[in-house]
C-alpha cells in the first residue's frame, strides 16, 4: 500500500467535515487530515508552507459555496500562488450544486482533476486517494 | 443753312444715315414713297417690291392687322399719336418685330391728306424682353411646382416667389406672395429674424439639419432649412429659404426611442426574474441538498458500525442538519410568498415612524454595540411601499449594520432619503467592516453568502431584501471599502 496522503478539506459544512473525517479515518489511506471553513484560511495555510512540502495536502477536496473567499476565490488565489508551491497538489471539487454551468466551469479549470457532487461516498473518497 | 435746300438736304442725309427707313403716304391718291433703308430693313433690294400700302399689308402678321389699323384710325380721327409695334415678313419669310410710328398732315378742312411715317427694326430687343419674359414666368412655374419647401423673398422680407409646397408645409391656405413673412408667420422669434438679418445684411448662408419650430397654434414642427442671400448684380436682392418638414421622421424617432427604452426596462425586468429563477433553482437543488446529503452521510456512518455511541453521534448532528433544512425552508417559503405577493399593495410610509419602530426593537443590540444610529429624511419623508418590506428591510439594514461593526470603532450608522428621477434612494451607510468588493461584488445580495468568520452570519437578510425590493420593481445597490464601512443603496419607485 502507498505512504498514507496528507487530505485538506476546505468545506463551512461542519457536518460534511465530520462525516468525511470518519469515512477517512475508516479507509486507513490517510494520516493526516487539514480542516478549512473557508478559502481564505486554506490559501493563508498553502502560502506560509510553500516551501515545506511536508506540510502541505496531497489533495484538497474543495467546497465551492462557503463565506468570506469560496471555492471560485479560492481557485482564483491557488492559480495565483501555485508556481511558488513545492508540491503537485491534487484538487477535487466536491459540492451540493448540480448546476451545469458549476460542473462546466470547473472542468474548464486544468488545476481542477474532477467535480464530485455530494454526499461523498467511502468508495468516492478511496477511489480518489488510491488514484494519487 | 435754313433754306428749303438745305433742309431737303438735312432729311436726306438723316435718313440714309439713320437705321429708319421711311414711309410717305399720299392718302387721296393712294400713291406711297419708301425710303432705300425702309427695303433693306424687309431684306429687299431697294424698288424689289412696290412700294405700296397694299405691299406694307400684304407683308404684315395677319394677327397685326387689327391693330394697326385701329392704331391708325384714331391717329386720323382723334388724333392719336400712331406709334405701333408690328411684325413684319422679310423677304425670307420670317417675321421680324419693328417700330412704326407716323405723323398725318391736313388740308384747310382738316381732311388727313398725307402721312409720313419711320420703321425701325425692334426684334433683338423684341426677343431678349420675349425671353426674359419666357424666363420668368417659367422660373416661377419652376418654383411653384417644386417638390420642396422654397421661397424668395426681397430685402423686406415680403414673398416674391413660392412654391406650393411651402404653402402645404406650413398649413397657409392662401398666397404669400406679396405678403411679409412676418405677417404669415407672427410666432417667428428674434432667432429667426437674426437669421434673417445675417443673410441679408451680411451676405452669410446658414444652415441647420434639425431645428424646432412652435407654430402660433401650439403645434411643433421639425425642419431642415437652409437661408442665402440671392443677387441683383453685386447687390443682394432678398433671401431664399429651402426648408424640409422632418416633423413625421423627428416623431418616428422619438416613438422608436421611448419603444427603446421600454424595451430595455422590460429586458431588465426580465433579466432580473431571470436570475432570481436561477437563484432559486440554486437555492433548490444547493441548499436543500446539502442538508439532505448530510443526514445521507450520518446514516451511512451509523450503518457501517451501528453502536451506542454512533448512534448518539447521529442524532446529535441530524439536529443541526434538520435546523439547516429548516431555515432553507422557511427562506424558501418566505421568497415564494414574495414572489406570489408581487402585487403587493402599496402604502404611504412614514420613514421616521418606521425606523423609529425598528430601532426600538434592537434597542437592546444598539445598546450592546454602543451604537449610534441617525437619519434623514427630510428630502424624501414618505415612500410608496408595502409596510411589512418597509420594516423587514430597515430591519435587515440595521442588523446588518451593527453585526458587521467594527471592533475599533463606535458603531455610527446613518440612514438618509435622496429624491431622485422617479425613484428614492434610502440608504444605510456605516462605519463597519466593510465587504471586499473586488471579490464578493457579484454575490452580496446572494443567499447563504456571508463575507466575514462571524458565528451568527447567515447571508439572508440582504437576500430577502433584494427579493423584496425586485417584486416592487425597484433596485438594491452596495459600496464599500473594506475596514471603513458600507453603504447600501434601496432604490424604491416613487409611484
Amino acid at each position: 500500500m502507498a505512504k498514507a496522503k496528507c487530505v485538506a478539506i476546505i468545506d463551512d459544512d461542519i457536518i460534511y467535515r465530520i462525516t468525511t473525517q470518519k469515512i477517512l479515518e475508516h479507509s486507513n489511506l490517510t494520516d493526516k487530515i487539514l480542516f478549512f471553513s473557508d478559502g481564505e484560511e486554506a490559501i493563508e495555510y498553502l502560502s506560509i508552507r510553500q516551501n515545506r512540502p511536508e506540510e502541505l495536502p496531497d489533495v484538497i477536496l474543495l467546497d465551492l459555496n462557503m463565506p468570506v473567499m469560496d471555492g471560485w476565490d479560492f481557485l482564483e488565489e491557488y492559480i495565483i500562488v501555485k508556481p511558488k508551491i513545492g508540491k503537485q497538489i491534487t484538487i477535487y471539487v466536491v459540492s451540493s450544486s448540480v448546476r451545469k454551468s458549476d460542473i462546466e466551469k470547473a472542468k474548464k479549470i486544468s488545476e481542477v482533476t474532477d467535480y464530485i457532487v455530494k454526499p461523498v461516498t467511502g468508495d468516492a473518497l478511496t477511489t480518489i486517494l488510491r488514484g494519487l | 443753312m435754313n433754306t428749303e435746300k438745305d433742309q431737303l438736304l438735312r432729311l436726306e442725309l438723316l435718313q440714309k444715315g439713320s437705321n429708319m427707313g421711311i414711309w410717305d403716304w399720299n392718302i387721296t391718291t393712294g400713291e406711297e414713297w419708301w425710303s432705300e433703308r425702309f427695303f433693306t430693313l424687309l431684306g429687299y433690294q431697294p424698288g424689289e417690291i412696290p412700294a405700296k400700302f397694299e405691299t406694307f399689308l400684304e407683308l404684315l402678321h395677319p394677327d397685326d392687322k387689327e391693330g394697326v389699323s385701329i392704331a391708325i384710325e384714331n391717329h386720323l380721327k382723334n388724333n392719336v399719336k400712331y406709334d405701333v409695334q408690328i411684325r413684319m415678313r422679310r423677304k425670307n419669310g420670317k417675321y421680324f418685330w419693328y417700330r412704326s410710328q407716323g405723323q398725318t398732315s391736313k388740308d384747310n378742312n382738316g381732311t388727313p391728306v398725307r402721312m409720313v411715317g419711320s420703321l425701325i427694326d425692334i426684334n433683338e430687343l423684341k426677343r431678349s424682353e420675349f425671353e426674359r419674359e419666357v424666363i420668368r414666368k417659367n422660373l416661377a412655374q419652376f418654383v411653384k411646382h417644386s417638390p420642396a419647401a422654397i421661397a424668395m423673398l426681397d430685402t423686406d422680407m415680403d414673398y416674391l416667389l413660392v412654391s406650393d409646397v411651402w404653402l402645404t408645409d406650413y398649413n397657409l391656405t392662401e398666397n404669400v406672395v406679396g405678403k411679409n413673412h412676418y405677417e404669415v408667420f407672427p410666432e417667428i422669434g428674434d432667432e429667426w429674424k437674426e437669421h434673417h438679418r445675417l443673410v441679408i445684411e451680411e451676405g452669410k448662408t446658414l444652415r441647420s439639419d434639425k431645428d424646432k419650430f412652435v407654430r402660433a397654434d401650439g403645434s411643433v414642427q421639425y425642419l431642415q432649412w437652409e437661408l442665402r442671400p440671392w443677387y441683383i448684380g453685386k447687390k443682394i436682392g432678398g433671401i431664399m429659404m429651402f426648408t424640409n418638414l422632418i416633423t413625421d421622421i423627428v416623431k418616428k424617432e422619438e416613438t422608436l426611442k421611448k419603444k427603446n427604452t421600454q424595451l430595455k426596462a422590460l429586458a431588465s425586468k426580465l433579466t432580473t426574474q431571470k436570475n432570481q429563477l436561477e437563484d432559486y433553482a440554486y437555492i433548490t437543488s444547493h441548499n436543500l441538498r446539502s442538508p439532505v446529503g448530510n443526514i445521507n452521510a450520518l446514516l451511512n456512518l451509523y450503518n457501517s458500525d451501528p453502536n451506542a455511541e454512533t448512534l448518539k453521534f447521529f442524532i446529535e448532528n441530524l439536529n443541526t442538519t434538520t435546523n439547516n433544512l429548516n431555515s432553507t425552508i422557511d427562506n424558501l417559503s418566505e421568497l415564494f410568498t414574495i414572489k406570489k405577493n408581487i402585487n403587493k399593495r402599496k402604502v404611504t410610509l412614514d420613514l421616521e415612524k418606521n425606523l423609529k419602530g425598528v430601532i426600538s426593537s434592537l434597542s437592546e443590540e444598539i445598546k450592546a454595540k454602543d451604537a449610534i444610529v441617525e437619519y434623514d429624511f427630510s428630502k424624501a419623508k414618505e415612500v410608496r411601499f408595502p409596510k411589512v418590506y418597509l420594516e423587514s428591510i430597515l430591519l435587515n439594514l440595521l442588523t446588518n449594520a451593527l453585526k458587521y461593526s467594527s471592533p475599533d470603532r463606535k458603531p455610527h450608522i446613518t440612514f438618509k432619503s435622496t429624491p431622485k428621477k422617479g425613484y428614492i434612494t434610502l440608504s444605510c451607510t456605516d462605519n463597519g467592516l466593510g465587504i471586499n468588493l473586488d471579490r464578493h461584488k457579484h454575490k452580496i445580495f446572494g443567499l447563504n453568502k456571508t463575507f466575514h468568520r462571524n458565528a451568527d452570519a447567515r447571508g439572508v437578510g440582504l437576500f430577502i431584501t433584494k427579493a423584496q425590493v425586485e417584486a416592487m420593481e425597484g433596485t438594491v445597490a452596495v459600496d464599500s471599502v473594506e475596514h471603513e464601512g458600507s453603504t447600501f443603496y434601496i432604490n424604491i419607485k416613487k409611484i
